[in-house]
């Protein structure tokens, strides 16, 4: 029997998700998905389109929904943007066809879980359902007891791998989706303004790759000479911090690295017409304009961002 | 060889060469260098008049890739054409509003029926 689906405890709420739902228009398709699931102990319900599924979904809640991507009323992505606007919690896996991959990978985007082509059910579905069901209870776990953080504190080393900044970011946002700290689009904010402070550091601090080679020969010179230092020391040796504090009302974010440090007070006027097509001092600019306060240290080699949360929010939340 | 992703498709807008950036963020150096030169290579092969870029797909960018946006305005302007942008969130077009790149260095519009009757 799946281990997920262990008899229910007769204290056990009767709206607790006990079974996933297969959607699909084709009686066929839906017959063979339910033989595949039930097979491996999962409990099915099945409906023909998006908008039957959503009456399902509304009249009890699944562990997961199992959705074709063609179909008539409300197709497969808008069923995943329907199922994501009313609860979130709920992943969808896409059944696809040979050459909808593209529609697939817009799906994935918008907040599917994952996709299996419909020529591999058999082999790929319950693998791929599994997987998804326990990253989602991983998560639900991580949710539940996020609700009584009151403060986190995180501090990175990082080696000068630009590859590396997107993921780092997304690490930084999960303190501050967890304290409820932010809204999206102020999160958004702090990505950019993180993106820009991580890759000066890299880049500008501790590999001293001047902004200024980027107008050249379109940026070749600058690209070349990044690619270059980093094998060289010192400047392959040396390493970035970052250091975030969150707490319920602000963030603050350290990042420092280890080379000999710059005057940001001598950067041009990224705004000034004469320096518009300069390339220099758009990222401090734009740290400066998505952060609340921004400090550097004597030295220049350690930015301090902070930002607020917005007390509105705090009132609309009590 | 292995071949790189390709960022954007082409279409064509009143005879106008649309290009469809078709990644979601272009805040990765890496991916903002390739797409770069991928976009210059077209514009280089094709020599446009007029040029639409559209952001439709676009969720973020970063600053180095508003540098890359010049680069490529340099080159279309390098072949005697003129480039518009389009489409862009607000996410995407606040870079470019707070570096004051719109309206002098670059040209933004909500469709790409509006760039191309600008031109």
């Amino acid at each position: 029997m799946n281990p997920l689906l262990k008899p229910s405890m007769p204290s056990e709420e009767m709206s607790e998700p006990d079974h996933i739902l297969v959607v699909d228009d084709s009686p066929t398709q839906l017959r063979q998905m339910q033989i595949v699931l039930e097979k491996d102990g999962f409990l099915v319900q099945t409906a023909v389109d998006g908008k039957n599924a959503m009456q399902s979904i509304q009249a009890k809640a699944p562990l997961m929904v199992v959705t074709d991507l063609q179909m008539p009323e409300m197709n497969g992505l808008e069923l995943v943007a329907a199922v994501k606007a009313s609860t979130p919690s709920i992943p969808v896996i896409l059944t696809t066809s040979q050459g909808s991959e593209e529609i697939a990978a817009k799906a994935l985007r918008d907040g599917a879980a994952s996709y299996v082509p419909k020529r591999d059910l058999n082999n790929a579905l319950i693998p791929v359902v599994r997987q998804v069901l326990a990253v989602n209870q991983a998560a639900q776990s991580v949710r539940e007891v996020a609700k009584f953080a009151i403060e986190s504190t995180i501090t990175l080393r990082l080696e000068n791998e630009e590859v590396l900044v997107p993921k780092v970011i997304a690490r930084l946002e999960l303190p501050m989706v967890e304290l409820d700290l932010f809204d999206e689009g102020e999160r958004m904010q702090i990505a950019m303004a993180l993106d820009e402070a991580i890759l000066n550091a890299m880049i500008h601090g501790n590999l001293e790759v001047s902004s200024e080679l980027r107008q050249t020969d379109d940026g070749k010179p600058y690209n070349d000479l990044i690619k270059k230092r980093k094998g060289i020391s010192p400047y392959m040796d040396r390493r970035v911090i970052v250091h975030m504090h969150a707490s319920v009302d602000s963030a603050t974010i350290v990042v420092r690295d280890e080379g000999p440090g710059f005057d940001a007070e001598a950067l041009r006027d990224p705004t000034d017409p004469e320096n518009l097509e300069r390339a220099g001092g758009r990222g401090l600019l734009l740290i400066n304009a998505f952060m609340d306060e921004v400090h550097h240290n004597d030295r220049g080699n350690e930015i301090t961002m902070i930002k607020h949360k917005d007390p509105s929010q705090s009132q609309d939340a009590a | 060889m292995e071949s790189s992703p390709q960022f954007f498709t082409v279409s064509a807008v009143d005879g106008v060469p649309e290009l469809i950036l078709g990644t979601a963020d272009f805040v990765s150096r890496p991916i903002i260098v390739l797409a770069q030169d991928q976009i210059i290579e077209y514009i280089d092969n094709t020599k446009p008049e007029r040029l639409v870029i559209n952001f439709k797909n676009v969720g973020h960018i970063s600053s180095e890739f508003i540098t890359a946006m010049i680069h490529v305005r340099d080159h279309v302007k390098g072949n005697g054409g003129e480039l518009k942008l389009s489409h862009m969130n607000d996410s995407v077009y606040a870079p470019f509003k707070i570096t004051k790149l719109a309206g002098r260095l670059f040209m933004i519009y909500e469709s790409t029926a509006e760039a191309v009757d600008a031109f």
